[in-house]
């Protein structure tokens, strides 16, 4: 229908498009929320007048039909001649809509429009209550004709020449122009005033600015001086009645006191948004300049190793130091070019964020809840690409938080809750990660609800569902088939499409973790990376092979014994904490011969997280972690199993990156057939008996519940601290992060030894926090029953608290400690001088 | 009998026998490289190497002809040719000269020569018979 469209322009239409239907959006829910305000209706104003004017340009008729309508609403809108009803926000919404559906078809390629008639109807009607119902009173500006008047804004220059200029005794004014609405040569004609006014004072600025009105889309033919004269008001009347074709609306006074008034308009200044300074440039483009930067981060890095090698051969070449300084100073320039280039690619939150508030507000118009809606972390830089991928899975959520998660007003208000429930959406870096969180104060998610539809659905027995944790249960909501249509009204708990959200996660490299309190809420919170062409891994070592694991997937690395590998159903799995995870040899997934990988007997474990699967992976060693550029391995090889892309290391070798999602999928899924076996026991061992870490101090055994348990590592250095109580021996820095150390036998009555071979740091988690704590010898893990625990005997102890019971059998007598009294570390970490008192010279 | 030739090949050895490649379809000829194998991939890939910052896979000859590979030494190439708009790498155990072959015939019939449908034709050289390789039906799948 429209022969004319011009293709190079489509782009940065469809672009200028989203942008003013992002503002539109905006400003109609704020003019729901708030009710009428001038700015809000001027904001509107100018976006509807920004697509009236680009779409006459571009030749879409009917769009240029219904923005020009929608206009002539507003306008009544600011003259007061209607008021903000439901109903006429809802025809503004529905417009809205519209030109988001017409932009979607252009974007798939349909340049036919839809139809406006029923809109355009609406509008008309609209209008013709306006015309029925009196004007209000003189509020409406005398001339209809009028546009809006541009923001003014005085920077502190501008101020201070105004503020001398009347200490000097000269008026300063504002004078609004108006230009007839057909005139072609708007620049001229305001030139021509400016220097008629010119005559009579000084004009010492323009809104908008005289040179940009040419090009500025949303220019509405009113202009304002602001003049300094010393002449009366009337002379400078009379010289502008010369020119022809301009009307002079009306002059209004700066003085002193209304000064302030004009500066304040900076804020509307921001949001009409077409003040940034912005280059678009293609993204492949941006593509090609990030690969050139990892080609640089290769080398770099390939630099770096035959510098530290170089400068070990040859310690005092000065041209070997001039090398280090300019690797040096290379390094530092590489890093803040590859910082710049992925900002390039970065765009904030809002971008998509923005998007939400209005669906928020249908939702729970629909579902009539009231809901507060919270954003944070608007600025968080995500790449663009992510960005677009994010965003199904956070719509997926909040729906459910609105469907599901948040209750009814009135079953709120029997909870004493409020009766607006709040749903959060928050967006935080962290590290290489964003991390978004969806929170709500809802109902939370039932467990039992979900056991019933697993069950029901046959996923798991009734026997399983029995034995699986908490958290478990949760998780099973990614099951596929819990989570279709049908079910979900009798489930009436959350999972609708939570397989959808698990997909795209998944396809992002990302985790999926949700933490639910019945009656209280739930988050569900997201990882995923900063991007997907320069990742962070964790180098790993398996036979002479060196292997990158996506960092991101890192869960944890620790230690443990062959022994406690369970084979259950002929497979292995490990326990970890309360969970119980698979474990994989990764030597015979990835076909590498199998090396000495146990040290002292213990093996390297990975555990890694893919979506909400957890799987432990054996290696030989762990190397360290670095930044790495994925590189495909082509077409000729094709798509290896267990392998998502290889890169380059420092030594100019290739490492394969892992694919940790096809490795969790197949072994995690295997692994769900066998929660069964495992709980059994898992189960019996937490209602008799529990796993304790046992440790000796001098002679005397020790136990702390395996729980509580983060790590053992060898003493490292020990940094002291000063003004630190006996029993506080300093600092350790382990990875990078700093642990206060514990030596707790001042605390026991004990005296303090010397470090041995044996000694060894626990790093244990005590009131929330991670500590460690000194000991002269870890000796094992054991089952301890609770058959032979005994209370401790409080009358013959100094302090009983610390001790949680004794444990004794044939052999042995353990004291198994109550770590949390004994280290006292809600009273404020040190205790002060009673512990000194204590504690033997 | 084919028509005498003027082609330039690049004359290798590969275990005991001698082989060519037409010049125009090698990139370059570098040497040894480390090797990272990649596991569950096809059985003749010995592995990627990195070349000048690209990931290129490498083939390994005696592995595709169902012969015993021998260690690599201080002379053993890689032969970097280009298939299907990608460089792929080629191990040989040593690379001899640049020759034309002044009379090319048909390959053997014959089933007992290993790799004998890889083979374009044979080309007479000095008075020694070489094989002349199909790059491209060597690097299929088939």
């Amino acid at each position: 229908m429209n022969e004319f469209h011009n293709m190079v322009y489509l782009g940065v239409f469809l672009d200028e498009m989203d942008e003013q239907l992002r503002y539109l959006d905006e400003a109609l829910l704020m003019l729901e929320s708030k009710g009428y305000q001038n700015d809000l209706i001027q904001r509107l104003f100018r976006g509807a007048h920004t697509l009236k004017g680009s779409s006459a340009v571009m030749g879409f008729k009917q769009l240029n039909r219904l923005t020009h309508q929608m206009e002539s609403v507003l306008e009544l809108l600011r003259g007061r001649q209607l008021d903000v009803t439901s109903e006429l926000l809802n025809i503004l919404f529905d417009c809205v809509d519209f030109i988001k559906e017409l932009r979607q078809s252009i974007l798939s390629g349909a340049l036919e429009e839809g139809d406006t008639s029923d809109l355009l109807r609406r509008l008309k009607e609209l209008r013709k209550t306006a015309a029925e119902s009196p004007a209000p009173a003189a509020e409406g500006l005398p001339q209809g004709e009028a546009g809006p008047v541009p923001d003014m804004i005085f920077d502190d220059i501008r101020k201070e020449q105004i503020q001398a200029a009347i200490d000097q005794g000269s008026a300063a004014m504002a004078v609004h122009i108006q230009l007839a609405a057909e005139e072609p040569m708007k620049y001229v004609r305001a030139k021509l005033v400016e220097a008629k006014l010119r005559e009579t004072g000084e004009v010492i600025a323009t809104f908008p600015e005289l040179e940009a009105l040419e090009r500025d889309a949303q220019f509405s033919g009113t202009i304002v001086y602001i003049l300094l004269t010393q002449q009366s008001r009337q002379d400078m009347m009379a010289c502008l009645q010369e020119i022809s074709q301009i009307e002079i609306i009306h002059t209004d006074p700066i003085t002193k006191a209304n000064l302030d008034t004009f500066t304040e308009g900076k804020e509307a200044r921001k949001n009409s948004g077409y003040a940034a300074q912005t280059v678009r440039v293609d993204v492949e483009r941006l593509e090609g300049l990030l690969n050139l930067v990892g080609e640089l981060i290769i080398d770099n890095t390939r630099l770096h190793s035959v510098r530290s090698r170089l400068s070990e051969q040859f310690k005092n070449n000065s041209d070997v130091h001039l090398l280090n300084d300019i690797a040096g100073h290379l390094n530092m320039v590489i890093s803040d070019l590859q910082e710049g280039m992925m900002k390039t690619r970065m765009l904030p939150m809002e971008h998509l964020f923005g998007r939400f508030p209005r669906m928020i507000r249908d939702l729970a118009q629909k579902s009539n809840k009231e809901i507060e809606f919270i954003i944070e972390g608007n600025e968080t830089e995500l790449d663009r690409s992510l960005i677009e991928e994010i965003s199904d899975p956070l719509i997926h959520i909040l729906r459910n938080a609105v469907d599901h998660g948040l209750e009814l007003p009135e079953e709120r208000a029997a909870l004493c809750k409020p009766r607006k429930g709040t749903i959060t959406l928050r967006a935080s870096h962290q590290g290489n990660m964003i991390v978004i969180t969806v929170s709500d104060d809802g109902r939370g998610i039932d467990t039992g609800k979900v056991k019933e539809a697993a069950v029901r659905k046959g996923f798991v027995t009734t026997d399983e569902v029995k034995r699986m944790t908490d958290k478990e249960l949760v998780m099973l909501i990614f099951r596929s088939g819990i989570s279709t249509a049908r079910t979900v009204t009798d489930l009436s708990g959350r999972g609708v499409g939570m397989d959808i959200v698990k997909a795209h996660i998944e396809k992002l490299n990302g985790i999926i973790d949700i933490e639910t309190v019945p009656d209280q809420g739930s988050i569900f919170t997201i990882k995923v990376p900063l991007t997907l062409a320069i990742i962070r891994s964790l180098l790993v070592k398996l036979g002479s092979s060196t292997f990158a694991i996506p960092l991101i997937n890192v869960i944890e690395i620790f230690r443990m014994k062959a022994e406690d590998i369970v084979t259950i159903q002929g497979r292995e799995v490990c326990q970890f904490r309360d969970q119980v995870l698979p474990l994989v040899r990764l030597h015979h997934m990835l076909q590498v011969e199998e090396g000495e990988h146990t040290v002292n007997g213990r093996l390297f474990v990975v555990i890694v997280g893919f979506a909400d699967k957890r799987v432990c992976l054996v290696v030989d060693q762990t190397i360290g972690n670095q930044e790495i550029v994925i590189k495909s391995l082509g077409s000729y090889i094709g798509n290896v199993s267990y392998i998502a892309g290889s890169t380059i290391l420092g030594d100019g070798r290739v490492a394969h990156i892992l694919d940790i999602g096809s490795i969790a999928r197949e072994t995690g899924s295997a692994h769900d057939a066998l929660l069964q076996e495992n709980t059994v026991t898992a189960g019996d061992q937490d209602s008799q008996s529990e796993k304790y870490i046992t440790f000796k101090l001098e002679k005397l055994d020790f136990g702390i519940p395996i729980r509580q348990m983060k790590e053992i590592v060898p003493v490292p250095e020990i940094h002291s601290l000063v003004s630190a109580p006996a029993h506080v021996l300093g600092m350790i820095n382990l990875r990078g992060l700093l642990f206060p150390v514990y030596d707790i036998r001042p605390k026991l009555e004990m005296d303090s030894g010397e470090q041995t071979d044996g000694s060894r740091i626990l790093i244990c988690e005590v009131s929330g926090q991670e500590v460690g704590i000194w000991v002269d010898q870890v000796s094992a893990v054991q089952l301890l029953a609770r058959e032979h625990m005994d209370e401790a005997p409080d009358h013959i102890l100094q302090n009983p608290e610390v001790l949680d019971a004794v444990y004794k059998d044939n052999h042995q007598f353990i004291h198994l400690l109550n770590l949390e009294n004994l280290l006292d570390l809600h009273a404020c970490c040190i205790t002060g001088p009673g512990s000194h008192d204590r504690s033997p010279e | 009998m084919l028509a005498a030739r003027t082609e330039q090949y690049i004359i290798f050895r590969l275990v005991q026998e001698k082989l060519a490649i037409d010049i125009r379809e090698i990139n370059e000829i570098i040497k040894m490289e480390p090797i990272t194998a990649v596991p569950n991939s096809k059985s003749f890939i010995k592995g990627v190497i990195n070349l000048r910052g690209k990931i290129i896979p490498v083939v390994s000859l005696c592995r595709r002809f169902g012969l015993a590979e021998s260690p690599p030494d201080t002379r053993s190439r890689i032969v970097v040719v280009h298939y299907r708009q990608e460089a792929i790498g080629i191990m040989v155990d040593f690379v001899e000269k640049v020759a034309s072959f002044h009379e090319v015939e048909p390959p053997l019939e014959s089933h007992e020569v290993q790799g004998v449908q890889y083979m374009d034709g044979i080309g007479m050289c000095a008075g020694e018979l070489i094989s002349i390789l199909n790059i491209g039906r060597l690097l299929s799948d088939g």
